[in-house]
């Protein structure tokens, strides 16, 4: 992972000013897309995301029709203008792995039981990436779902920690993603305690493991108040006290 | 009162179906299923749903769209991932490809196979499609809202619980942007009011 | 008929009714384009963007430059590759996988303009004749299909390629933060499409109406008030006057959206 050796914290501070357990800044917005059945935007560190979701629709091809609940489908995708070297517009492999990884994310959190024979398709792209999209394709995505009005256990939101310089920190930037020593992108389901997805790279001791599991799942619920905001922002002049009518 | 609600989150009124119960511990926490708005009046709540999909539910009274004539009877689209038939002998009359149909959901099983009775042919007017979620205020409590529409446009206007709307005659753009404003502004305090102005001045 | 076209269908006929009185569903003269709001230099890694707004439809174009080898037949120019990707998020009527006859029609129309105006001025993307240019890659990425995904995109890619900038290429590497002067380009080409339901023709289809349409007309106006690229689509068909008359009507809307992206 480490290749050249590039100093990434001085004094205890990251290059970006930030503490080892700080976030960069992020915002979401809830219901972005017109013409999507739910939708998100994201802007997280560097990171500009949209997702839709399309959904419950009915299941095709028919063989991957469920008769007891809906399907999630979930694709990751890069826009070919997002990164430095122009990408290539077909899926990479790696997108193939964050799609698939994505969905079961989404599975639990989702009462597929609701919509048997159907599928519920959401469609993320990085219109421009920063390192750790994947979490915030997952944490826009989980927006998204709330917004198309699918009945859900809870929120998922999605974050990443790693390792720089020895020291445990919380969602890498691009400069600590490709010189740092590990790289831990978590979901988790903030009520129940539960984890649903999880990958690492690198190198860390499992008391290090533990150390950034713990901290990723703290940056998790950042990203969960920040999830609700977003989603109690479009309504929030109306709540009422007083009862009536 | 009302308050917006995210799914996971805890309720702790009396609310309609729209929560699910998770085991804490000892405890049993109810919480909500939805993003939307928990509506709370004497001690009872309610949660209306700020977008949802139409499912077909027994005895909705619905508009379809016939999609398939077939011997015997005719596969209905119900605005739904779910599509449903209805027999020949629910039908009034002979159904051609595109005909707005008034109908009611009969049974419907765990697969959501749907079975429609009553099947009435709409002439003329025109069909819209709005949030699902939102029909009932379109209609408003004991009819007041769709009445005093009906009353300042002179339109016919039947609300299906799928989310779709037929309009005939009257000033019929008025009534549909009319509907388009409940749809916005589904959750607003005096909507009754605000869309009265609107019905008789044109703006609001 | 599938059944979402069904109800597509049942749509069209309402939107042609209303057409018949002189109505479309949002109200606009039969002439009048939606709103157009242009953000340049939206994207951080690309050299040159710009998203756009046309009503609801929105659309973010990219420009990014790689180093490439010239065409054998022009030796000495850099190279300009449009692509645009008709994707899910921006629509459920999109689907994913390889792209088909109607996404390489919409990049090929939308190049079509920008190349045939000499927009962009590939002679000076030379970096050794014969061996290195530049290559200019705009990528469109529609991201809300509410009709007309193709003017908004010509307005997108253009405005992108306006905001460009050359990076520094320097020992054989280039060096993406840092920057050798603005994309070369001149002029502003402004394509204009038509939609023709029934009898009765619009210029700026939203969503219904685009989905109601028997043909569709794109007409490309430059800076010389001159048509340099036109096309086509649909099944349906256009009258030799129909033809006339849109291209006149098309002179006349497209300096109204120059003087737009020229201002940014």
């Amino acid at each position: 992972m480490a290749k050249k050796t590039k100093k990434l914290m001085k004094k205890g501070k990251r290059l970006d000013g930030r503490k080892p357990d700080e976030m960069r800044p992020i915002k979401i917005k809830a219901g972005y897309v017109k013409r999507a059945d739910g939708s998100a935007y994201i802007e997280w560190g560097g990171n500009k995301v949209v997702a839709s979701v399309h959904g419950p629709r009915t299941c095709y091809p028919r063989h991957e029709r469920s008769p007891y609940k809906a399907r999630i489908q979930f694709k990751y995708k890069l826009a070919p203008f997002s990164v430095d070297d122009r990408a290539n517009p077909a899926p990479s492999r790696r997108d193939k792995e964050i799609s698939k990884v994505s969905s079961e994310a989404l599975e639990k959190a989702v009462f597929t039981e609701y919509y048997p024979k159907t599928t519920i398709d959401i469609y993320a792209t990085v219109i421009e990436a920063a390192a750790g999209t994947r979490v915030a394709a997952l944490s826009a995505a989980s927006v998204a779902l709330a917004d198309a009005g699918i009945p859900m256990r809870d929120l998922v939101p999605a974050c990443a920690t790693g390792k720089i310089e020895d020291t445990v920190v919380l969602d890498l930037n691009k400069d600590e993603d490709q010189e740092g020593q590990a790289d831990l992108p978590v979901a988790y389901l903030p009520h129940n305690d539960e984890i649903t997805l999880m990958q690492m790279d690198g190198d860390l001791t499992p008391e290090e493991y533990e150390e950034a599991l713990d901290l990723a799942v703290d940056g998790c619920m950042k990203v969960y108040e920040e999830q609700k905001r977003a989603l109690r922002e479009r309504y929030e002049h109306i709540e009422q006290e007083t009862e009536e009518e | 009162m009302k308050k917006i609600v995210i799914p996971g989150e805890k309720i702790e009124e009396k609310a309609n179906g729209e929560t699910y119960r998770e085991k804490k511990g000892k405890k049993t926490e109810k919480r909500s299923k939805r993003y939307g708005m928990l509506y709370k009046n004497n001690g009872r709540g309610k949660i209306i749903p700020m977008k949802t999909k139409y499912i077909p539910q027994k005895r909705d009274k619905i508009i379809g769209v016939v999609s398939s004539v077939k011997y015997g009877g005719y596969v209905v689209d119900l605005n739904s991932p779910y599509d449903a038939f209805l027999s020949t002998d629910e039908a009034d009359d002979e159904y051609k490809l595109k005909d707005l149909i008034s109908i009611e959901i009969g049974d419907v099983d765990e697969v959501k196979d749907t079975s429609l009775r009553n099947g009435r042919k709409f002439y003329g007017g025109n069909m819209i499609e709005i949030n699902p979620a939102v029909t009932e205020r379109v209609i408003g409590k004991n009819a007041s809202m769709i009445s005093m529409i009906k009353e300042k446009t002179g339109s016919k206007i039947f609300v299906g619980a799928n989310g779709r709307i037929w309009i005939k005659g009257g000033d019929s753009r008025k009534t549909e942007k009319a509907i388009e404003k409940i749809e916005e502004q589904a959750h607003e305090t005096g909507l009754t009011e605000k869309i009265k102005k609107y019905l008789e001045q044109g703006s609001d | 008929m599938s059944t979402d076209e069904l109800i597509w269908d049942v749509k069209k006929d309402r939107v042609l009714r209303e057409l018949k009185k002189g109505k479309r569903l949002d109200g606009r003269k039969k002439m009048e384009s939606r709103k157009v709001e242009i953000t340049p230099g939206f994207l951080g890694r690309a050299e040159g963007s710009a998203m756009v707004k046309l009503g609801n439809t929105r659309v973010v174009a990219g420009a990014k430059l790689g180093i490439g080898t010239p065409y054998p037949d022009s030796p000495e120019d850099g190279v300009l590759i449009t692509s645009i990707e008709l994707s899910p998020v921006a629509s459920p009527m999109f689907e994913t996988g390889p792209p088909r006859g109607k996404t390489v029609e919409a990049a090929r129309v939308i190049d079509r303009g920008i190349r045939e105006s000499n927009m962009v001025k590939t002679e000076e993307l030379c970096i050794e004749p014969g061996e290195k240019i530049w290559t200019v890659f705009v990528d469109i990425f529609p991201m809300d299909h509410d009709g007309n995904i193709i003017d908004a995109s010509a307005i997108a890619a253009v405005a992108a390629l306006k905001n460009a900038k050359i990076p520094k290429y320097e020992d054989e590497k280039i060096i993406r933060d840092e920057f050798q002067g603005k994309l070369p380009t001149r002029d502003t080409p402004v394509a204009k499409t038509f939609a023709k339901i029934g009898d009765e023709i619009v210029l700026d289809p939203e969503i219904y109406e685009e989905k109601s349409k028997d043909a569709r007309l794109t007409v490309y106006i430059n800076d010389k008030d001159n048509v340099c690229a036109s096309q086509k689509g649909g099944s349906g068909a256009f009258k030799r006057e129909e033809v006339n008359k849109l291209i006149k009507e098309a002179v006349k809307k497209a300096p109204e959206t120059r003087k737009q992206i020229e201002e940014l």
